[in-house]
């Protein structure tokens, strides 16, 4: 076991090449290429999966060799901690299912000559996010990142042909390309006051100090949020999502962004000593902002995947907003707080990587029965598809926070450790704790409304268009994975001790951090190791709601009464699908409620024939302000074109004039550094 | 003695790229150049006499017969065929061009002592000739517009180089002296070729026309 364990990762990597490799020759002949791109992929997978629960189970970190440049001596080395291993984990649960769902999505989403790109990219993908996870050098990290970018712009541009897609591709690669420059210059700060290339010398702490670590940490802030998602580096995700083929929506969402938090915590949170409360506060701001706006955004969303990517912001907001709080507890010298407060944050990691999987191979299943991501034109899917209408809506209540789901769980340990922050910390700063938990309390009810409404609109009802009511159920290959995912939201939802059993390892291995005592109570319970702190054990609820179907059961069944049906009541009218709550309606009172931050623009234009009291036809259109966008990115741009058309004046096109730039730089170095001696 | 024939014969080289600056007609700039070649060749000589450095004799030999007779009659050959003889309007006129490169000279002479063989006195001249023509050969290429004469101006700040490594330094290795000698007779003669290459195209040999091509 302890062989096999340290070759799993290069040994993973060599199975992912090596699938690379195989489906490029197979590029003929597309369903082969399919399978053997996916199979590998799982394969890989599987080996890192193994990698990493040994990791998390043993608590002892492994390391070794990838690769050694002997010209350069530069060394590719990987170390999987504790840490590291938490995210390789999600990874490969959530990576193996999707790999099997995309085995019979791409037949029908790609074509058959791009399934080779795609297959080929989709593996680059979790490779190289695999490499960043593992990564214990600057160089090996560098070229991971870059290779993962441009892996996902590949993908988000597979329906090149179309000018959004491409759209999004060249926004993604922009503001990733902005994010890995500061990370960069960061890592080149940290290396050159090291005097080394590897992490364990340049995350010890005490390498930069004073205004540099300050500018150190704003640097890896901003590069490691872009792709987080986090608001105001967001602008990318809800357009690169809905672009990209379904199942690399659900990898990107559940794993790309985990890559981005990963950075923040491991940058950014441990690696540049004991956390400035400014940084704290910072996360924390950033967080719930996040959580806000990305909920309130996904609220108004008619495209199902849109829909979704602002959910991915709104729940990135949530794990920020709990390694904030640990930020924050660590400031203030509270580590068994901060244990807490990452434990939820790692936690949530976890949990929203699955359902959020879950939803988007859903969404997945539902654009292809229909043809289309309008929420609008769906409605009454539950009929045709069943058991995806089943899997969605586990999701969409995980999601909501419904105890019993793995939503739950994770939400309310970081609602523990905010209000307990409250209390244990000094100072004015503590306010943040108290304001977050209310707003988080918001962004829980607003996200149980967003997914009432995108689970109601598109599966109740009646049909909205004829391709609704034409939608099949989706094929075994494609139920499975979502089942497993369903089965796995089920399962941390009920036992969330377990979970957090796991979690210990991982969360003591972070500097700074103890647990006075275990925070579990059993594998049902949680029950943080504060006396302060509450205990829960969803399966109560369990067993109470059981209870209630099996009672309501038992009811039905010895009912003496026969049963009866009729068709709906509609005050003597006829029900048709025009009659129907639209999603627009449904989300309509919140866009009244929280008017001054969507500053919504409406327009009605009611066409009349006879009398303007009878008009023959309303139209009505409506658009939310795209505030971060206006306000911020567009004056950026100018500004930069504004530079870049300045900079032209420069590359006059003659050849004299660079000569003369020459001739000046050679006179001005001469000047400048012969009279010296 | 020998240092003062090295003196007369750097200051030459630095008289000659002048009247090159002050020149219009492309043959007469031709001849100045193998004029300043000559003299490169007779400090290499002198040098390897005074001093008993024999290979500098082939550095000699190379300089003379290359850079004095080969290059200067095949440029005089591409003007003859060309038909152009004249350079019509440089970006500066000529009494401000000679001001500038005057101010090129103090900045050569005043960088000059900074070096440690600054110190001696012909190092000193040779190095501050050296730098000087360097920078007049660079600024030659900026304000000349003619493609031989941004040849010819590049020629000048190749036998700058060699002036301070034959001057100066105990000469390069003997491989790279020759490398170099043949890089340049190459460099001329595809120069040569692309003179007549843009003339052919553009009917002129105005490079400040190849800006067209820009995208």
């Amino acid at each position: 076991m302890r062989e096999l364990v340290a070759i799993g990762l290069p040994a993973a990597f060599a199975v992912r090449l090596l699938t690379i490799a195989a489906t490029m020759l197979l590029v003929r002949r597309a369903q082969t290429c399919r399978w053997t791109s996916m199979l590998g992929s799982i394969a890989a997978s599987i080996l890192t999966m193994t990698v990493a629960l040994t990791v998390i189970t043993t608590g002892q970190p492994v390391a070794g060799l990838l690769m050694r440049h002997v010209a350069s001596s530069i060394v590719f080395d990987y170390a999987v901690t504790p840490l590291s291993a938490w995210f390789l984990m999600v990874l490969g649960l959530i990576g193996i299912p999707i790999a099997v769902y995309s085995i019979a999505y791409f037949a029908h989403a790609i074509a058959a000559p791009r399934t080779a790109l795609v297959g080929s990219a989709f593996n680059v993908l979790l490779g190289s996010v695999e490499a960043v996870f593992v990564a214990n050098g600057i160089i090996t990290f560098l070229c991971a990142w870059e290779v993962m970018t441009l892996a996902t712009a590949a993908l988000v541009a597979t329906e090149h042909q179309e000018l959004a897609s491409r759209g999004a591709a060249f926004l993604y690669l922009v503001m990733s390309h902005v994010g890995t420059g500061c990370l960069v210059v960061g890592f080149l700060v940290l290396a050159a006051h090291a005097g080394s290339l590897s992490f364990p010398d340049l995350l010890s702490g005490e390498v930069v100090s004073g205004t540099l670590r300050q500018g150190v940490f704003l640097l890896f802030f901003v590069g490691f949020g872009v792709k987080a998602g986090v608001i105001p580096m967001h602008v990318w995700l809800p357009e690169a999502h809905p672009a990209a083929p379904s199942s690399v929506s659900a990898l990107m969402s559940a794993v790309l962004i985990t890559a981005g938090i990963y950075g923040l915590y491991r940058f950014c949170g441990f690696g540049l000593g004991v956390p400035d409360q400014r940084w704290a506060l910072a996360f924390m701001i950033v967080g719930m902002l996040s959580a806000i706006l990305g909920v309130l955004y996904a609220l108004t969303q008619t495209d199902l995947k849109r829909l979704l990517a602002y959910s991915t912001i709104e729940n990135s907001g949530i794990i920020v907003l709990g390694l904030g709080a640990a930020m924050m507890a660590l400031a203030h010298r509270q580590p068994i707080l901060a244990a807490v407060a990452v434990a939820a944050s790692l936690m949530h990691v976890l949990n929203h990587g699955v359902f959020k999987g879950l939803l988007f191979l859903g969404a997945g299943s539902v654009v292809m029965a229909t043809g289309t991501r309008d929420v609008e034109h769906m409605g009454g899917l539950l009929k045709r598809m069943p058991k995806t209408g089943l899997y969605f809506l586990i999701g969409a209540l995980a999601i909501s926070g419904v105890p019993m789901l793995n939503g739950f769980p994770s939400e309310w340990l970081t609602f523990q450790a905010l209000l307990l922050g409250f209390t244990s910390t000094p100072g004015v700063v503590r306010l943040a704790f108290p304001i977050a938990a209310g707003l988080l309390a918001l962004t829980s009810a607003l996200a149980a409304t967003c997914f009432v409404r995108a689970f109601g609109i598109s599966f109740l009802a009646l049909p909205r268009s004829t391709a609704a009511a034409g939608a099949r159920e989706s094929p075994m290959l494609m139920l499975a994975p979502q089942a497993w995912l369903a089965a796995l939201c089920l399962v941390l939802g009920l036992f969330p001790g377990a979970v957090l059993r796991a979690l210990e390892g991982v969360v003591v291995s972070l500097p700074g951090l103890r647990t006075a005592a275990p925070m579990t109570a059993g594998a049902l319970g949680m029950a943080p190791a504060l006396s302060a702190f509450d205990r829960v054990v969803p399966g109560v609820f369990a067993i109470v709601v059981l209870g209630a179907l099996i009672a309501a059961a038992l009811l039905t069944a010895f009912r003496k009464t026969a049963m009866r049906r009729a068709p709906t009541w509609a005050c003597g009218g006829v029900l048709t699908a025009r009659t129907e709550y639209t999603a627009t309606a449904f989300s309509k009172p919140l866009l009244m409620i929280f008017e001054s931050i969507y500053r919504p623009m409406r327009q009605v234009d009611a066409v009349t024939e006879v009398s303007p009291y009878y008009p023959a036809e309303v139209r009505y259109r409506e658009q939310i302000e795209p505030t971060f966008e206006r306000y911020l990115y567009t004056p950026l741009v100018r500004l930069v074109m504004r530079g870049a058309k300045g900079m032209r004046v420069l590359q006059a096109g003659s050849l004299h004039t660079y000569l003369a730039y020459v001739l000046v730089l050679a006179v001005i170095l001469l000047v400048w550094l012969g009279g010296t001696t | 003695m020998t240092s003062n024939i090295l003196i007369l014969c750097a200051t030459g080289m630095l008289v000659s790229a002048y009247l090159m600056v002050g020149q219009k007609a492309l043959l007469t700039t031709i001849r100045l150049y193998g004029a300043q070649s000559l003299l490169l060749g007779i400090v290499a000589t002198t040098i390897a006499l005074a001093e008993g450095r024999h290979e500098l004799f082939v550095t000699a030999a190379l300089t003379v017969t290359l850079k004095a007779a080969l290059i200067p009659w095949f440029l005089l050959r591409t003007v003859d065929r060309i038909g152009i003889h004249r350079e019509i309007e440089p970006a500066l006129n000529v009494p401000a061009s000679l001001l500038v490169c005057l101010g090129l000279t103090v900045v050569g002479y005043r960088v000059s002592t900074g070096f440690l063989e600054g110190a001696r006195g012909v190092g000193h001249h040779l190095i501050g000739v050296a730098l000087s023509l360097l920078l007049i050969g660079l600024f030659l290429m900026v304000t000349r517009k003619k493609a031989i004469t941004q040849i010819l101006a590049l020629l000048t700040v190749e036998n700058a180089v060699f002036l301070v490594a034959i001057g100066v330094t105990e000469g390069m290795p003997f491989i790279v002296e020759l490398g170099i000698s043949f890089d340049v007779i190459l460099a001329v003669l595809v120069l040569g070729i692309l003179v007549q290459r843009i003339v052919g195209r553009f009917e002129s040999m105005d490079i400040s026309r190849l800006s067209k091509l820009k995208g």
